[in-house]
């Protein structure tokens, strides 16, 4: 199959490039909430993930990303048939089987204390069985043609250990018999975690020996810790900093365009909100935000190119939707959002707001580079057309409950598209939230619009490229004209390491050690 | 100062403490520099070249201007520069003074209210009263004050209002120590026996009596504790706790000019920190001073 051949000749080039076994030390901005792979869909969680696990399906056909299936076919729209590898062993010596596909993909299903779950990347299975130790039949309830897509962000656990272990047991590295390229040493929570490589693991073996995951949430204490030599590379580099890195000649700068979105997203919740009152402080009796020219006006106050160049120097571009351009997926119709002051103040005085409101908007602090900042210069916009505006920055670890459960009016959230195509942010964050279709996992604004789910659906089951990327242009359309999130930028990736090491992105935005070599 | 010199005639003993406290220069410098600080804070409004909390009148284009620039119109200077928002440090600085100065005064001043009435309960009741307050007081002051005021601003959430009271639900049991441990000692005193057998009641001789003679350590304690709380407050905000993000204490300016630290931008972070060490630095001259002439053996 195509895949193998991929896999196949990036082996051969890997091993070629391979030298000496060498330690490398990683400073992450994104924490890790846990080591069981399967328990919240967050960068930081991918990052380590992608470490000991491996998902059925590549990730990025461009990086050394290993994967369990060998190949895989379409038996009819419905039914597929995967093959695992011949080789694929768990880290315990017993080989990787169907079983453990299934147990897999039941148990992502729920996994308590989730507070971003999988879940949306299975809802269309409808059953998964071993037709043989080494070839798995997946069954969906609807034509998915996306499901290698889907699969390829499930990491797959052990049924053998996994079936009695619980996320406690993964923290503590008792669950943690991986299939992936390296081990667990040590994991303080909040800190570090310490792995060295799976001498025994089945596909290419990568150049570090021992690597060290360091969480430095701070951006400035991150550059300071590179420069200080702490550790080798760095992600995510603070905007401020950039000028000062790129000066300097024991540091490399590694810069590529991404895909992560910052995106608003107003509430549709009905009720009163708290964070929305007149211009008196007293509460309003129904959201303003459910009027879609409050939210038009809000999405065109924005001096988007302005905030772009000024408040976040350079590391970013301006977005119109959630993809950015030349991606699977990105309408070219719907053009730059304009900023119109004036439109703006109109729109708010036809929707019955003329001396407009109050609003707090809430940002996580550290978690999405330069976003409070950002939030203070919307605020400002906002400001100015009298929706008087007050930010709140928020650590993650409140932030993501309160705004999971809908009690802000103004969330902000970063989307990585990590799937590198449009429906990924229709499933989590576009889609009407329910949990039994596994869709809007990550929808904090509660927007829901019927056209768009029909679209989504639409599109889910197309296997035909050019028209299913046709229905993912018309979803960005009815998004954008129901203001149903405010898009505001496409962040560049941004890596910093010491001179002499190399970072090459993967199509899907990872940040993982497997990207860094020596030069 | 000469151990010959003849005594100045007799006087009132709060006069003769004020000439010693003004012996000391350092102390007069600190006390200068607090009503320089305190009278900038409350004239802020009106001296104060921009009001930094009204997003109106800050500009993003002004983001982080060296000291000395003109802003984007050309009508005025900022002569600290401005921060990330654009916002212009001098009047940042003169209504961050204001929180501080706010959060450190009215903590410390109810905690010292509601601290000082305790301790005096709990040494004139004695018995359990006084071992179930002592206890509390006891793991109070065992507790990490830092840890308590973060995982309480996470629960009630931010703003100057809950600021104060987590300052104070931390810090009265300083007061309460010492104002008990004091009230011991005076309770034995001959003059409260004498008020006992005149027949006073019990609360007229607390309130009467023995507060006003266990007053001059509670005034060098809260005097102490003011600067505690304003760095406290500096610290919750430095950590993102404290007061919103569009309403900039001094601990939050500092904090936003951390992260261009590494891009040579010093001046964010660096004259909020300077006028933070300052206020701290004049109010602990204030208070060393105080507790000097207070302290009879202290003082030479």
């Amino acid at each position: 199959m195509k895949h193998l051949a991929i896999s196949t000749a990036l082996a051969a080039s890997l091993i070629a490039t391979a030298v000496a076994a060498q330690d490398l030390r990683f400073g992450y901005t994104d924490p890790i909430s846990s080591l069981d792979p399967q328990l919240n869909n967050h960068a930081g969680d991918h990052n380590a993930g992608q470490m000991f696990w491996a998902a059925l399906t590549p990730k990025d056909t461009k990086g050394p990303v290993p994967w369990l299936a060998e190949s895989w076919t379409l038996i009819d729209p419905t039914t597929w048939e995967f093959k695992i590898r011949d080789n694929a062993n768990w880290s315990d010596g017993t080989p990787v089987t169907a079983d453990d596909i299934a147990f897999s993909y039941a148990r992502v299903r729920d996994v308590p204390g989730s507070v971003a779950s999988f879940r949306g990347f299975v809802r269309t299975i409808a059953s998964v069985e071993a037709k043989d130790p080494k070839t798995v039949i997946i069954k969906t309830n609807v034509p998915n043609p996306l499901l290698p897509t889907n699969l390829s962000t499930v990491y797959v656990v052990s049924k053998h250990v996994g079936e009695t272990a619980t996320t406690e047991d993964y923290n503590s590295g008792k669950a943690l018999i991986t299939q992936g390229p390296y081990k667990l040493e040590s994991y303080v929570p909040g800190d570090r975690v310490v792995m060295t490589r799976n001498e025994e693991f089945w596909g290419t073996r990568p150049e570090w020996k021992t690597v060290t995951f360091r969480y430095i949430a701070n951006p400035a204490a991150r550059t300071a810790a590179l420069l200080a030599g702490d550790v080798d590379v760095i992600d995510k580099v603070s905007l401020s900093d950039l000028q000062s890195l790129r000066e300097n000649d024991k540091v490399t700068v590694h810069d590529y365009p991404g895909l992560r979105v910052l995106l608003l997203q107003p509430s549709f919740n009905p009720a009163p909100n708290p964070f929305i009152t007149d211009k008196a402080g007293k509460p309003l009796d129904k959201n303003p935000l459910l009027d879609q020219r409050v939210r038009e006006a809000l999405n065109i106050a924005i001096n988007r190119d302005l905030i772009a160049d000024r408040v976040l120097r350079g590391g970013a571009t301006v977005a119109s939707q959630w993809m950015p351009e030349g991606t699977f997926g990105y309408d070219p119709e719907t053009g730059p959002i304009a900023f119109d002051v004036d439109r703006a103040k109109a729109l708010l005085a036809e929707a019955g707001y003329p001396d407009g409101f109050k609003l707090t908007m809430h940002v996580p602090g550290e978690r999405y580079p330069m976003a409070p900042e950002a939030a203070q210069a919307i605020a400002q916009f906002w400001t100015r057309i009298g929706v008087e505006t007050q930010v709140e920055v928020v650590p993650f670890s409140v932030y993501s409950g309160k705004a999971n459960a809908n009690e802000y009016a103004m969330a902000t959230i970063a989307w990585g598209n990590g799937t590198g195509e449009g429906t990924y942010a229709m499933t989590t964050i576009l889609g009407t939230v329910s949990k039994e279709k596994g869709l809007g996992a990550s929808n904090w604004g509660r927007y829901s619009s019927a056209e768009h789910d029909r679209l989504l659906e639409a599109a889910t089951s197309e296997f035909d490229d050019a028209k299913r990327e046709a229905i993912i242009r018309d979803a960005v359309k009815v998004v954008s004209k129901d203001v149903g999130v405010i898009p505001l930028f496409h962040y560049k990736n941004i890596w910093a390491s010491r001179k002499g090491l190399k970072v090459t992105p993967w199509t899907s935005d990872r940040s993982v050690p497997m990207q860094v070599t020596s030069e | 100062m000469s151990v010959i010199a003849p005594e100045a005639p007799p006087q009132s003993p709060l006069v003769d403490k004020l000439r010693a406290f003004f012996r000391s220069p350092l102390a007069v410098l600190g006390l200068v520099m607090a009503l320089g600080f305190g009278l900038v804070a409350v004239l802020a409004p009106w001296i104060a070249p921009q009001n930094p909390y009204d997003l109106m009148q800050i500009d993003v284009m002004d983001a982080r201007l060296p000291p000395g620039a003109e802003n984007f119109a050309g009508d005025m200077v900022y002569a600290m520069g401005t921060d990330g928002q654009g916002r212009d440090l001098l009047s940042a600085i003169m209504y961050g003074l204001r929180t501080s100065l706010t959060v450190g005064i009215g903590s410390a001043l109810i905690a010292g209210a509601v601290g000082t009435l305790l301790g005096l309960i709990a040494a004139y009741a004695g018995g359990s009263v006084d071992a179930l307050l002592m206890r509390l007081v006891d793991l109070i002051m065992a507790l990490p004050s830092i840890l308590v005021a973060l995982l309480m601003l996470a629960a009630f959430g931010r703003g100057v209002g809950n600021v104060v009271l987590v300052l104070v639900l931390m810090e009265w049991a300083y007061y309460a120590r010492s104002a008990r441990g004091q009230a011991l000692v005076e309770s034995q005193r001959d003059y409260v026996e004498a008020a006992r057998g005149l027949g006073l009641g019990s609360a007229r001789i607390l309130i009467r009596h023995i507060l006003p003679n266990c007053l001059p350590p509670l005034i060098v304690i809260g005097t102490l504790q003011i600067a505690r709380a304003i760095t406290l407050e500096a610290t919750l905000s430095f950590l993102g706790l404290g007061v919103p993000v569009t309403q900039p204490s001094l601990g939050l300016l500092v904090s936003n000019g951390f992260q261009y630290m590494l891009s040579g931008d010093y001046w964010i972070s660096f004259f909020p920190g300077l006028t933070l060490l300052c206020a701290i630095v004049s109010i602990n001259l204030i208070a060393d001073r105080l507790r000097e002439v207070f302290d009879p053996r202290a003082l030479t």
